[in-house]
């Protein structure tokens, strides 16, 4: 990595397209767009242009021209990356990419690494680790919630739910340190009460945040959900009615799925792995065996587990040991074949309640629609796919969000047991430390800064 | 026109220019260690003079006096035998947060300050006034004086105060000074000038002096200092002088009222000062402008000896003409017929932008000239008499071609002083908080001895017999906290019965008696007195200061351990040097503001180059990664 090069890349997708652009950056991006690019109006040189304009002309080499092109100006600081950027929009034939591209690496400028504009975004300081982590998620999304999570995060959500936080944490922080380094002066800084508020306001807000991992995961990478139930109860009939395709094989004997297969799917914009598993039953055969075992590390994985249960016949011994065996916070009960339903067959006793259950015939497609919303509502943890949320989406903020927390919890039980300013200094300190791992720092010199702007210190 | 030079016959190791409190603890040190050190003053009769309010130490202050102490320096104890008020800040605060203060009778600290220089084996005292400095190349050599006599050294010390090109405001007045009715010194800056040191400005303030028989004590508040008398010294100093109080009153609406119609001849409002002051230090004009709300603020009264009539009000800080001063003074309770003896002003002066230093206070860019105190950009005595002692220190080790003394941020507030001037620089008037360190509940007063006896043993400043002290002092301690550890308490019926009795939590299981020491309500006070401790520890053994000790370590242990671990990482970088000439323009990944800072401030360690505002934790992963493949490059190239 080296910043003071100017860089240059195909920024759209290989393959052939109606449009493609060529995205160049740094100090020699301008010279080296204006060396091969003839405009058609009356403009001169690039260097001289209005920044944040599109251009119209060709590009052509020593002998000949070699595409029609509008070229994007952003000159620094206000582009992507900071520096000085050109687009150069031009067809999107692979030909004519390769060798714009070519000529502009003659130019003596360098093919940038993968990620490397973002990277000098985030050097240069335009954004910060959350949204750098945005523009993978963006650019890697699966689905449209995905899109949503990422942009968010992109637009600097999460970095204001944390500053947030972190703003009262910092208040409070400030008039400890206010009340031990200025006693001396005629202020009073802290107020017990005050301090407790601030503090508790702070923990539930993060606690919110930290609630909405599970979420940010879900929206990020997708709901994994594994198909789980005793053989022949229509597992793969199920995966394959979802899919609306015949991907697995069916037939009525018991066992015939052997190893798990995954699919995608998608329900209302939520990327979904659906993993159908061989059927559940204690058997001595090997194969059959090692499919269960399968089976189990599937379920285990899984964000959701569908539990499939036999409308036709009343609970076996085997589906008893899988209902006691499941999470019920993480599991769906799915009675298919409802159509073999009969009135005067048992319903499913009181202390399957707390499951969420769902009738479905995966031969006649009924009940469907029902199951993707529940699918989805699970998923979702119960919330709405808000657009303009605040979601911690990777493990790396969630860690530091918990650190915070930890010290936070400390803070607190320290307020109560009335230990020193001090201490609670301590305390306050690495809280903001974590959240500053995952917004930015805070220094002593901001702690001193707000006192100062807040009380009349100094004799 | 200048004077013919005349060479002095006599060479020196080392010279000191000024003999302020920077000076004095730069000079004491240096010739204890040994090297021959001349200490040039404009005039003998200002040596360790309080320009400002008669007081030593204050909250982070006092770290700074018992620091010094504990070194072998000699603040602590000038305090101590001059001081005629002594309390401890934030008493009822945990150890961390505690800070000794006294009023100090600012003529007996001057004659007692005085004594000691003169009497000082291997010092000189010299009354002549610096006019230029004297160099070979970008190295210091010596100085010129006034009358044309040039002195020659090995290493210069520079601790000049405010003199540098001085100027006092008053109103519309301006009278260039170093202190009211002293001269400023000019070539010293010209000097430094031309060889290229980026200088600053600063902006410092004063109250006015008034006589004591014309105020009406009566109308005001009375605070005495604590008793028993609270001193600096670790070591066998005692407390001489007759104690007397402080006096507090009040500034009120019509003081604000008469400043309010009188800002426009303020010497600051008027926009003669470009100096920037400090925001902690603010004059009584600026809090009525920046805190229009407050009804009233609160004067210290404070007294600048036994045998004399000036009395300091400290919070009242000025630069408004003499006769405006008078009249909001008069509005004061206790103030109506008060007489000036001297009125207040502010005064600017010339700095030297501290990021150019290196840790032993050496100029990174002049050999063998150091600098320490206001010239430094810091305020107040402590923060000076500290980088005194240091460069004082480093001055006679390089004479010697000894390897530098430099005290780390989680060692002493001294560390955290000298590292904060050259790694972050400063913008106004330096002052030592304790929020200034990330190592608050380690680097306490208490426990100053502890940390840094040692390390001024070895140096050669602090005598045998303190330091011996102080280690029979930490193997007591060692003994009664490893005593307390191996007393198991079972919970008997009789345990539980005391600690009901007591208000705290019955025992469920046994534990040992530090543990119950941890509980935030019991103090070891509290434990000794339990019937079920009393046999098993001989606490006569044990004096109270011993106690005191075991019980804050044990109160603030948990805390400390999670805060060390946390800070670990950041320590390691303190451990990643960064060679001196490092062509950080050629390091690949850092950007160009960046790149600017790092060749500004030309950081010795990656700790330090990680405080600088404007690098980013990002840069310093891109300079970690390319030192390591550095050093795997020439650890290639060797094999």
């Amino acid at each position: 990595m080296n910043l003071s090069d100017t860089i240059v890349a195909i920024a759209t997708a290989p393959g052939t397209a109606g449009i493609g652009v060529i995205r160049i950056s740094g100090k020699g991006a301008i010279a080296a767009a204006n060396s091969i690019f003839h405009a058609s109006g009356i403009l001169v040189s690039l260097a001289e242009a209005k920044s944040h304009h599109l251009y119209h002309g060709w590009i052509q080499d020593e002998e000949q021209t070699i595409d029609e092109v509008l070229i994007v100006l952003m000159k620094a600081p206000h582009s992507y990356t900071t520096e000085d950027v050109i687009e150069i929009q031009c067809h999107g034939s692979p030909v004519v990419l390769q060798t714009i591209l070519e000529l502009l690496l003659a130019q003596g400028i360098r093919l940038a690494e993968p990620g490397e504009f973002t990277q000098r975004a985030f050097f240069y300081g335009r954004l910060d680790l959350t949204q750098v982590e945005a523009v993978s998620d963006l650019i890697h999304a699966r689905a449209k919630l995905g899109v949503f999570a990422a942009v968010n995060q992109l637009k600097g959500q999460l970095y204001r739910a944390i500053e947030a936080v972190k703003e009262q944490v910092f208040h409070v922080a400030s008039l400890l340190e206010a009340s031990i380094d200025f006693s001396e002066e005629d202020e009073t800084f802290t107020e017990h009460d005050e301090c407790i508020r601030c503090l508790t306001q702070a923990r539930v807000d993060l606690e919110s945040l930290l609630a909405s991992a599970g979420q940010g995961k879900i929206m990020r990478s997708g709901l994994g959900v594994a198909l789980i139930g005793r053989p022949n109860v229509g597992k793969s009939s199920l995966l394959n009615a979802l899919l609306q395709e015949a991907r697995a094989i069916v037939t009525d004997i018991p066992g015939t799925t052997r190893d798990v297969i995954e699919e995608s799917m998608q329900i209302k914009g939520m990327a979904i792995r659906l993993m159908d598993t061989a059927g559940i039953r204690h058997t001595d055969h090997l194969v059959e065996n090692e499919g269960v075992q399968r089976s189990r590390n599937a379920w285990k994985t899984a964000d959701l587990v569908l539990l499939v249960l036999d409308s036709a016949s009343p609970f076996t011994p085997q589906d008893e040991e899988l209902i006691e065996e499941m999470d019920s916070e993480k599991t769906i009960m799915v009675f298919n074949k409802k159509d073999l339903l009969t009135a005067h067959q048992e319903l499913p006793c009181s202390q399957l309640k707390q499951f969420q259950s769902v009738y479905v015939s995966a031969k006649y497609k009924e009940g469907l629609e029902q199951l993707k919303e529940v699918l989805f509502d699970k998923g979702m943890h119960g919330h709405a796919a808000l657009e303009e949320q605040a979601l911690i989406t990777n493990l790396r903020q969630q860690d530091a969000a918990k650190k915070a927390l930890t010290a936070l919890q400390n803070a607190l039980e320290g307020l109560e047991s009335r230990v020193g300013e001090e201490c609670l200094a301590v305390d306050l300190g690495s809280c903001l430390r974590a959240l500053g791992d995952i917004v930015g720092k805070t220094t002593a010199d901001d702690l001193l800064n707000k006192i100062f702007s807040e009380f009349c210190i100094g004799k | 026109m200048t004077k013919p030079a005349i060479a002095y016959a006599t060479k020196y190791d080392v010279i000191i220019i000024g003999a302020g409190h920077a000076g004095c603890e730069a000079a004491l040190a240096a010739a204890r260690l040994g090297v021959k050190t001349l200490m040039l003053t404009m005039s003998a009769d200002t040596i360790a003079q309080m320009s400002c309010n008669p007081a030593i130490g204050g909250l982070a202050k006092g770290h700074l006096v018992k620091e010094i102490d504990a070194l072998g320096g000699e603040m602590g104890k000038a305090a101590d035998a001059t001081g005629i008020q002594f309390r401890i800040l934030n008493r009822s605060k945990g150890a961390a947060a505690r800070g000794s203060r006294c009023q100090s009778d600012m003529y007996e600290y001057h004659k007692y300050m005085r004594r000691v220089v003169e009497n000082q084996q291997n010092l000189t005292v010299h009354a002549s006034t610096v006019e230029q400095l004297l160099f070979n190349g970008a190295k210091a050599v010596g100085v010129r004086a006034a009358d044309g006599v040039e002195f020659y050294s090995k290493t210069i010390v520079i601790t000049t105060g405010t003199f540098l090109n001085g100027l006092i405001h008053r109103g519309t007045e301006r009278i260039e000074a170093g202190r009211v009715g002293e001269p400023p010194s000019k070539g010293i800056t010209l000097s430094l000038a031309q060889q290229h040191l980026r200088m600053g400005r600063l902006k410092t303030g004063t109250p006015a002096r008034l006589n004591s028989q014309t105020i009406d004590w009566e109308k005001t508040e009375t605070q005495w200092g604590d008793q028993p008398l609270p001193k600096f010294s670790f070591w066998d100093s005692e407390i001489l002088l007759r104690q007397v109080p402080c006096h507090v009153t009040y500034t009120n609406e019509k003081t604000h009222q008469v400043i309010q119609q009188n800002l426009h001849r303020s010497a600051m409002y008027s926009g003669a000062i470009t100096g920037v002051g400090a925001r902690y230090c603010p004059s009584i004009e600026d809090k009525i402008v920046k805190f229009a709300d407050k009804d009233r603020h609160q004067i210290f009264l404070e007294p600048t000896g036994l045998e004399s009539l000036k009395i300091y009000p400290n919070g009242l800080s000025t630069s408004l003409p003499a006769d405006v001063q008078l009249a909001f003074l008069q509005t004061i309770p206790g103030l109506e017929e008060v007489e000036i003896i001297q009125p207040g002003y502010a005064i600017e002066y010339d700095f030297v932008l501290p990021n150019q230093l290196k840790p032993n206070l050496e100029s990174k860019d002049v050999e063998s000239l150091f600098m320490a105190g206001q010239i430094n950009g810091t305020s107040g005595y402590e923060e000076a008499s500290a980088q005194g002692i240091i460069a004082g220190i480093n001055a006679a080790l390089k004479v010697k071609q000894e390897a530098p003394f430099i005290l780390k941020r989680n060692e002493a507030y001294i560390g955290v002083l000298i590292d904060d001037l050259i790694s972050k620089g400063t913008n106004e008037p330096y002052r030592m908080f304790t929020s200034r360190s990330e190592y608050r509940l380690l680097l306490r007063e208490d426990n100053a001895d502890q940390r840094l006896s040692e390390k001024g043993y070895q140096v050669g400043l602090l005598a045998k017999e303190y330091y011996e002290h102080v280690q029979k002092k930490q193997k007591q301690i060692f003994q009664l906290t490893t005593d307390l550890k191996n007393l198991k308490i079972t919970p008997t019926a009789a345990v539980n019965e005391e600690l009901e009795a007591y208000g705290e939590a019955k025992l469920k299981t046994g534990i040992d008696a530090l543990t119950l020491l941890k509980r935030p309500q019991l103090g070891i006070n509290n434990i000794q007195g339990f019937q079920f401790m009393k046999e098993k520890i001989n606490w006569t053994d044990y004096p109270r200061i011993i106690q005191e000790q075991v019980e804050i370590h044990t109160k603030y242990e948990g805390y400390i351990v999670r805060q060390q671990q946390e800070l670990k990482p950041f320590d390691q970088l303190e451990r990643i040097q960064l060679p001196e000439h490092l062509h950080y323009e050629h390091i690949p990944g850092l950007s160009r503001e960046v790149i600017q800072k790092l060749q500004e401030y030309r950081p010795v360690n990656l700790g330090q180059a990680s405080r600088i505002s404007g690098i980013t934790p990002a840069a310093i992963s891109v300079l970690n990664i390319y030192l390591k493949n550095m050093k795997k490059h020439s650890e290639a190239k060797v094999s």
